[in-house]
Parts: structure tokens; C-alpha cells; sequence
């Protein structure tokens, strides 16, 4: 907390020195666009089947209890070939109602180390009352006929969902139209949503239907600690009554601004396509606006963050550029982002439909360009990570709590090769001195602590909050995984396969398995690697590697166990010559003689390769030898082991992954190694810069002490 | 004379003491350098870009790799304010005026215990200093470290005063009022406070230094290693500057 405290200070001193003027309340001006999609020919096709669930609401904002009082008006068409007979609904909010509910049970008050508020502790959403206005086209008498109908629901055993019951059945191809009034309780902002002083951010904050399965029927998930959302597409019609000061960003784009009660303005906002709303509301919110191709871009900041901006507006349009051209068009005319305060924090990095909320770039200490440290793993990464939500879950909306790693994997993924497209030249993440951290780096790091204790493909309740896997399984194996294919199937084979997985399934919610075809389909079902000599070519089987990768728990490790140069077998010793006769006898020669005396001829390059991992995947050997030159094969790597040799010919070094394909792999300390007596010429290349680093830092804390 | 013109007539002090820093921070890291080479060994890296990953994952695989490097870091400061200590009243008597290298070594043991008794008491203002880094009536960030500096440099020229006065044999050798007399001493006199602070921020300076030039590097590994030694040799030398400022302060 003090440290927290002193930032701040500091923070406030700077900002003051800086500017002794207020910053302008709003800078630039590019307009609210007045169609909440773009033009049909940049955004493509939308397709109507899509559009399922619109949701009207009307809300009113108490800023001095922090309490939402709603109504909601759900039309909700059925497109599935089933009948049903009730309505699920989703009540995240009510996940922070008490200590024993199924997402507190998990998190024990704290959430990504945000701790629970000790003033507003709880919140809650409560359910008054549920109407059906209408079913006009329902078979089902029962439905359709007569005035509104009060309607019996009843929470779950979670308190997290509740279930609407019907007086009929709503057959398929029928709609109905449901109004449920409701009042929502923030938290103070621990986890994603809730208020911090007079900022709000309102995330999770009405009834949400459940999606209808055609195979599966209703999909309602118990809402846990590591999962995220899961809904429908629809049109958003949302009024939000609000004090008047209150600045506001809220997905979508705001249809018009008129006063309200006294003191108070009606804000309406409108969303095509999406599956969820959010909204951010605070007096102090500066406004910057700018505009890339006809979508509005709008960053909602306090003064402490103004200054951050550009760098946060460049990562963004960066990465919008990047996502197009791999992923096809961004429909929605609108991106906004929210910047949470610093007592905020629990509410950043986080995506909503055409909404996100982002981290501060930690600001540089004086200290840091001393030691020539720069880095692009904070605000900046959140950045691009969340926007790249728009795409892999906004657009692809698959199902956040059945299979967590399409969005948050796939999205990593997809921020990797956006910092590649943006920073061509160089994509590092952290710079220090001539030291540089890219993204590989970081996967590979969390790939080495806990991602073999659950497999990828898991729902995200499987991940326990003690195992700590889920972040590195989740997020970096997947990314790792991805990756790793990419680079051995090819960019463009793999580029390809993913832009037709994201053009198929666009307003849609593809799940794991169809991700999986779309790559098998487009890379095809075997890649060719190159020769391994003898044993004839050696193929990546991508569903297989797909299928160890992501279901399993092994991890890919690949250590070289032998180097050296061995005496070539000879003719020594007796042979049966043509008439039978046994001929010959010669010695071989002593055993002690050095290697380094035998001809060329008479000697073997031996090389053992160990699959130290449990990962089955071929691996390419490169060996260089003492005549300079070299020769790259690879191995299959379906056994344990595999032992190369070169008769006539002496090796110096042989190295695995010789162009660090294997993102997957962890584990690198292995994968270079001198033959004996061949010494390499910085020795092993670690410990003399380490020992002289430690050296300067003895010499510099000595030089303090002459006290 | 002054306090650059008694340093520089003592280039035997100067070389003997940086010989033994340089010494002190190479035996150190020598068992490092082993153990670091047993954890990898019989691999090999060599990696464009950098180490930093490389460095993350032998530390993560080695935790008493990161230990031994606390032990060493420790060690060194240690042993060099051992060595300031130890060498302490060789170093003043030397500083005042030229004399054989045995008269030196004598003085250096015939003073230990008071030079160590002084240190002693030096601890609880400089402690009372470093606290107020924690006192935010001070004030915010950089005008508190100010302050703080400012107390340190203080105690630290307090301390040269009254040893200074002890080797001329001005001050009782043991009792505290010697240490009070020479922050008396600074108080009255601040243009030898303000020399010995600026050296002391000079001092600072080049250890800030040698570990930019350290995470930055400069030409080839073996380049920066020598400069990273050179820099530390010439911190020894204002480190005995600093200390020649309060003896000139007191033979005059
Ligand atoms: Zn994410």
C-alpha cells in the first residue's frame, strides 16, 4: 500500500509539474459515426441467422450507492430445431453475493491479486419481477395467447444462473419477448466490474439468456472463477440515466444525450451484433477521440493517464491493422477505450463487445534509461491483448467456460504476430541494454513453470486457482502451440487455414473442434519437414501434434545426449573370403589411441538425440564439423532416443532447433553441444557474462563502502 | 596543500586499495563462475538478442544459482567495509603526510579499535538518516531522498572529521563526544561538508555507472569488464579523496 501511495505521489507531482494547467476536457474530434456497424462493404456480410437475442434496457445509475435499477426487454428468436419450456439466464453479478457462491469458493476474496473491497464487499444482482409481453407466432397456445403474463423463476443452486419457467412450449423458428425488471449492487472493483470512488465501471450487469445448443439444448454455465461470458448475438438498445457530470463510454455507439430528472441526462446508446454491453461512467474522464478508416476511436482517461494516449492509440490502430488483414474486416464503426484509475485496478484489462479496458504504461523511473530498460509489457501489451478480444471472442464468440483457450489462446496467438507486423524489425517486449525479451521468450519462460498439470483443451473450471495453471496453460501453451505449427507448417499454409477458421465462423460460436478441422483442412493433414536420410522423409501428422498439444499434459523437450567422435568401424580381425578360408587378422588399432590421431577415415561423427519431453514431434539436428562445414536432418522424434552417425567425418558441435522453431519447447539449456576437446570460443557462452555482471554489481555495491 | 594534491602524493594508497577491491569482487566471482558452468555444462549457448531468457530458465532449474549470487553480493560489501575499516587509520596518516609503507601498516593497526569504536557509534545517526525514508513528513519522492542524502553526507563527513582528529591526536580515542565534535566540526565548516558530499555523490555516481555500463555493455565483453574495473578503481580514488578533504580540513 505505501508504495502504491508513494507512485501516486509521484505520479501527481510529475503530472502537476508537467502541465500547470488542466489538460482540455476533450482532445480531438472525430465524430460519433451514426450506424453502430460499418458500410456492408468494408465490414462483409453479416449474417441474419446470426442475430438471436436483442436486449432494450433501461437503466438508472445511483452513483451514491453504486446500485443499477433496470428493466430489460429480451427478444429472443429460436433457431434451433428444439422446443423449449423454460429460459436460463446468466446472473454474473450475483457470483460476488457471498463468500460460499461458486466463483467466491474458488477466488477466496481476491482476483488476479486484486483483493476484495472491505466497503462495498458484496455484489449482487436481484431479480423483481419477469414478464412475457409476447410469443406472436408460437404454436403453443399456451404462449401465445392473451395479455402479459407474470412468469415464476427461481435462482439455481448457484446463485449465478437462474431459470424462467414458460407456461408452454416456444417451438422452432418462434420468438418471444420477455421483460425482466432488475436491480444490480456493484461491488468495489476487485474483479473486472464494479466502482472505485466515483468511477464505475458496469460490467456483468443485467439478466443475460443462455445460448440454445441445437445438438446440446441450453448452455448455462455456473459462473467460475477463471471462466468468462458466453451469449448469444443481438441488437442493443441501451438508455442509461445517469447524474449529469458523469462522463461516459459504453459499447456501441451514443444515439443521442437529453436531460433527465434534475441534475441527471438520458444517454442512448446502440449495438448491432454483438453479445454483450458494458459501460464505464466518471466525472473526471478526459476524452481523446481519433478515427482509423470510419471507426471511431474514443480513450476515456483521467488526467494521471492523459499522457498515454498516443502510445495506447498507436498499439491499437496497429493491431486493428493486423487483425484485418489476418482475420478479415472489423464490422462495428466503434472502439472504445477505458482507462480504469489507479485505485481501479481490479477493473483492468478486460474485453467487451467494441468496448475494452486497458492498463497504464508503467511510467519510466529516471533509473530505467540508466540501465537502458524499455518495455512494451504493460499498458502497451494490454493494448493489443484486449483488443485483440474483439476478433477472438467478440467475433468469434465461442464458449468462454467450456473451452477458455479458443478466446484467451487464440487471442494470444494473434498478439504475438500483431507485435511482429507492427514491429517488424524488431518485436521485443522488454529491452535491457543489448538484452531483449520478445514474445517467444515470455511463453517459453511461463512454459518452464506450471503448464503441465492440465491440458489446454479443458473447461475452465478444471483449473484450480492453487495449481496456478491456468494463465501459462490457457494462454501460453496454446500461443506456444499455435506457433510452433506455424513455424513448421509454414506462415503462409497457417495464416491461410486461420483466416478461413475466422472467416467461417464470424458472429458465430465455433468451438475447439472446428478450429482443429479448419487447421488439419487448410495446412493439410501431413507436413513435410525435409530428408532424414535413410529412413526416408519425415512428416509433422498436425492432428496428432494438435491432439498432444492441447489434450495432454506432456511438454516438448529435446536434449542432446552425446557429441563425440568415435573410431569408424573397420576391417580388423578374421573374414571368411570367397572360397570360405578365413583371412586376415589383423589388429585394430591400440585402443588408447586419441581419436585426434586417427585419419578422418577412420573416425565417425556420433550424435544422440533423447526426447527428454513426452511429447511426440519430429526435431531438426544440425552438425557442424570440423572441416566447416555442416548438414541439418530430422528426426521424427516418435522414441525415446535416436543415435545419428557420419562415418569419415568429425564433428565439432551439433544443435537442435537450429532455427528456434519449437516455440513449444521450454527447455533450451540442451539443444547446443561441443564435441569434446572442442572448446567453444566463449566458453559456454553463460557463465563468463553472468560472472562478469556479478563482478560489476560486487564492484559497484563496494564502491558505497567506504564509510 | 590540498586534498586532491595529498591523494595524488599517495599513488601507493590508491593502487594498493583498488587492487584490493578488484581482488575482493574476482575471488568472489570465481566460485560463481564454477557453479554456473557445472549447472550448464556439457551444453553450450550462443544466442543473438541476448542472454536474459537464457539466464531465467538456468536460474529457474539452478534456485542456488541465485543464492550464491546474493552470497557474493553480500560478501563483497562486506568485506570492503571491512577492508575501509581495517585500513582506516593507515589510510588518514597516510593522507596527512608521506611516510614508509610499515608506518602505514602500523597506524592502520594501532588505530583499528578506535576507528571501529567511532564506526560504532556512527551507526545510529546514519540508521536515524536512512529512517527518514519512511518519514513522509519529509515530503514526496525526490526532495525526500534529498534530505536523506543530505543527513548521510553529513554523518559520512563526521565521521573522516573525527577520525582525522583521533590520528592527530586532537580527540579521545574512544569516547562519543569525538564523533559529536565532528559533526560540530562539518556543521561549522560547510564548505568541507559540501566537498566531501560531492565526492560522496560522486561516488555514487560511479557505481550508478558501472552498472549502466554493466547492462548496457561497451565494445566487446572483455572492454566493458575492464572499464566496469577502471571505474571501480577510480571510485577508490575519491572514496580517498573524500577522506583527504577532512584530513586537510584539519591541519589547517
Ligand atoms: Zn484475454
Amino acid at each position: 500500500m505505501t508504495s502504491r501511495r508513494r507512485t501516486l505521489g509521484l505520479a501527481l507531482a510529475l503530472s502537476v509539474a508537467a502541465c500547470e494547467t488542466p489538460p482540455p476536457a476533450q482532445r480531438g474530434d472525430a465524430p460519433e459515426p451514426s450506424e453502430a456497424l460499418r458500410p456492408e462493404g468494408e465490414r462483409g456480410e453479416v449474417p441474419a441467422e446470426a442475430r438471436i437475442a436483442d436486449y432494450e434496457i433501461d437503466a438508472r445509475l445511483d452513483d451514491e450507492t453504486h446500485r443499477i435499477t433496470g428493466t430489460v426487454r429480451i427478444t429472443w428468436r429460436n433457431r434451433t430445431t428444439r422446443s423449449v419450456t423454460t429460459l436460463p439466464f446468466h446472473l454474473y453479478m450475483n457470483a460476488f453475493r457471498a463468500e460460499d457462491t461458486a466463483w467466491m469458493r474458488e477466488a477466496r476474496g481476491s482476483h488476479r491479486g486484486q483483493r476484495q473491497g472491505e466497503e462495498g464487499r458484496w455484489g449482487y444482482i436481484d431479480i423483481t419481477r419477469v414478464t412475457l409481453l409476447g410469443a406472436p407466432q408460437a404454436s403453443d397456445l399456451e404462449v401465445r395467447a392473451g395479455e402479459p403474463r407474470e412468469l415464476r423463476w427461481a435462482e439455481d443452486e448457484d446463485p449465478s444462473t437462474m431459470t424462467v419457467t414458460l407456461p408452454g412450449a416456444i417451438g422452432p423458428g418462434e420468438s418471444a419477448v420477455v421483460e425482466l425488471d432488475f436491480v444490480t449492487q456493484l461491488p468495489e472493483v476487485f474483479a473486472r466490474t464494479g466502482y472505485a470512488g466515483t468511477f464505475h465501471m458496469v460490467g456483468q450487469w443485467y439478466p443475460k439468456l443462455a445460448v440454445l445448443d441445437p445438438q446440446e439444448g441450453w448452455r448455462n454455465h455456473v459462473f467460475t472463477l477463471q471462466s468468462e461470458f458466453f451469449a448469444d448475438f443481438g441488437d442493443y438498445e441501451v438508455t442509461l440515466d445517469v447524474p449529469a457530470a458523469m462522463v461516459v463510454g459504453a459499447t456501441g455507439i451514443q444515439v443521442s444525450d437529453e436531460p433527465g430528472e434534475e441534475g441527471r441526462r438520458r444517454l442512448r446508446y446502440r449495438a448491432e451484433m454483438v453479445h454483450d454491453f458494458a459501460w464505464a461512467a466518471d466525472p473526471d474522464l478526459l476524452e481523446v477521440r481519433s478515427e482509423w478508416h470510419g471507426i471511431r476511436i474514443r480513450q476515456l482517461m483521467r488526467a494521471e493517464h492523459a499522457a498515454d494516449a498516443d502510445r495506447h492509440e498507436a498499439a491499437l490502430v496497429a493491431t486493428l491493422e493486423s487483425m484485418e488483414a489476418r482475420f478479415g474486416p472489423y464490422p462495428w464503426s466503434t472502439i472504445t477505450v477505458i482507462h480504469p484509475p489507479s485505485d481501479a485496478g481490479g477493473a483492468q484489462g478486460m474485453e467487451y463487445p467494441t468496448l475494452f479496458t486497458t492498463s497504464p504504461v508503467i511510467q519510466p523511473r529516471p533509473w530505467w534509461r540508466l540501465l537502458g530498460l524499455e518495455e512494451r509489457a504493460s499498458g502497451v501489451f494490454t493494448t493489443i491483448h484486449e483488443f485483440g478480444h474483439q476478433y477472438f471472442q467478440g467475433l468469434l464468440a465461442s464458449d468462454e467456460f467450456r473451452e477458455p483457450w479458443l478466446d484467451e489462446g487464440m487471442n494470444t496467438t494473434s498478439n504475438a504476430l500483431a507485435l511482429r507486423d507492427w514491429q517488424a524489425d524488431d518485436p521485443w517486449v522488454v529491452r535491457l541494454g543489448g538484452q531483449r525479451i520478445d514474445e517467444n521468450d515470455m511463453t517459453r519462460l511461463a512454459l518452464t513453470f506450471t503448464t503441465s498439470l492440465d491440458p489446454v483443451r479443458a473447461p475452465a473450471d478444471r483449473y484450480l486457482e492453487l495449481s496456478h495453471s491456468y494463465g501459462g496453460t490457457v494462454y501460453r501453451k496454446t500461443g506456444a502451440t499455435m506457433l510452433t505449427l506455424r513455424n513448421l507448417a509454414g506462415a503462409p499454409a497457417f495464416d491461410a487455414a486461420l483466416r478461413a477458421y475466422a472467416d467461417r465462423w464470424r458472429f458465430r460460436h465455433p468451438r475447439g473442434d472446428d478450429l482443429v478441422a479448419a487447421l488439419v483442412e487448410g495446412i493439410g493433414a501431413a507436413v513435410d519437414l525435409g530428408d532424414a536420410g535413410p529412413d526416408g522423409p519425415v512428416r509433422l501428422d498436425v492432428a496428432d501434434f494438435l491432439d498432444q498439444a492441447l489434450r495432454g499434459t506432456d511438454e516438448v523437450d529435446f536434449a542432446l545426449t552425446y557429441v563425440d567422435n568415435r573410431r569408424r568401424i573397420g576391417h580388423a580381425g578374421w573374414h571368411r573370403d570367397e572360397e570360405g578360408a578365413l583371412v586376415g587378422g589383423d589388429d585394430p588399432p591400440p585402443e588408447a589411441t586419441p581419436i585426434d590421431e586417427l585419419d578422418d577415415a577412420e573416425v565417425e561423427a556420433t550424435v544422440q538425440v533423447r526426447r527428454a519431453g513426452g511429447l511426440r514431434m519430429p526435431v531438426e539436428l544440425e552438425v557442424e564439423f570440423s572441416d566447416g562445414a555442416s548438414e541439418r536432418i530430422w528426426w521424427d522424434g516418435q522414441e525415446r532416443y535416436h543415435v545419428f552417425a557420419w562415418p569419415g567425418r568429425r564433428i565439432r558441435r551439433a544443435r537442435l532447433d537450429p532455427d528456434d522453431k519449437l516455440i513449444l519447447e521450454g527447455h533450451r539449456l540442451n539443444n547446443l553441444r561441443y564435441a569434446p576437446g572442442e572448446a567453444p570460443p566463449a566458453g559456454d557462452g553463460l557463465s563468463a557474462p553472468l560472472t562478469d555482471g556479478a563482478e560489476a554489481l560486487t564492484l559497484a555495491l563496494m564502491g558505497g563502502m567506504s564509510l | 596543500m590540498s586534498a586532491l594534491r595529498r591523494l595524488l602524493g599517495a599513488p601507493g594508497l590508491w593502487v594498493a586499495m583498488a587492487l584490493a577491491h578488484l581482488g575482493i569482487a574476482a575471488a568472489l566471482a570465481r566460485p560463481l563462475a564454477l557453479m554456473i558452468g557445472a549447472a550448464i555444462a556439457p551444453y553450450s549457448i550462443d544466442r543473438p538478442g541476448g542472454l536474459l531468457p537464457m539466464i531465467a530458465e538456468v536460474i529457474s532449474g539452478h534456485p542456488e544459482l541465485g543464492v550464491a549470487l546474493g552470497v557474493a553480493l553480500i560478501a563483497g560489501t562486506v568485506l570492503a567495509g571491512a577492508l575501509w575499516l581495517v585500513a582506516a587509520g593507515g589510510v588518514i596518516d597516510r593522507l596527512r603526510r608521506p611516510q614508509p609503507t610499515a608506518a602505514t601498516i602500523a597506524a592502520a593497526l594501532r588505530f583499528l579499535p578506535s576507528m571501529a569504536v567511532l564506526g560504532l557509534y556512527s551507526v545510529i545517526p546514519r540508521g536515524l538518516a536512512l529512517a527518514g525514508l519512511r518519514f513522509d513528513v519529509l515530503g514526496l519522492g525526490w526532495a525526500r531522498a534529498l534530505l536523506v542524502l543530505v543527513g548521510w553526507t553529513l554523518c559520512t563527513v563526521a565521521l573522516d572529521l573525527a577520525r582525522a582528529a583521533v590520528i592527530r591526536g586532537d580527540a579521545r580515542r574512544y569516547h562519543p563526544t569525538t564523533l559529536l565534535q565532528g559533526f560540530a566540526a562539518a556543521v561549522t565548516r560547510p564548505t568541507v561538508w559540501l566537498r566531501s558530499a560531492l565526492l560522496s555523490a560522486l561516488g555514487l555516481a560511479l557505481s550508478l555507472a558501472i552498472v549502466a555500463l554493466a547492462a548496457r555493455g561497451f565494445g566487446g565483453p572483455s572492454t566493458t569488464l575492464w572499464l566496469v574495473r577502471l571505474l571501480a578503481a577510480l571510485g577508490v580514488g575519491v572514496s580517498l579523496w573524500r577522506i583527504a578533504v577532512a584530513v586537510d580540513a584539519g591541519e589547517r
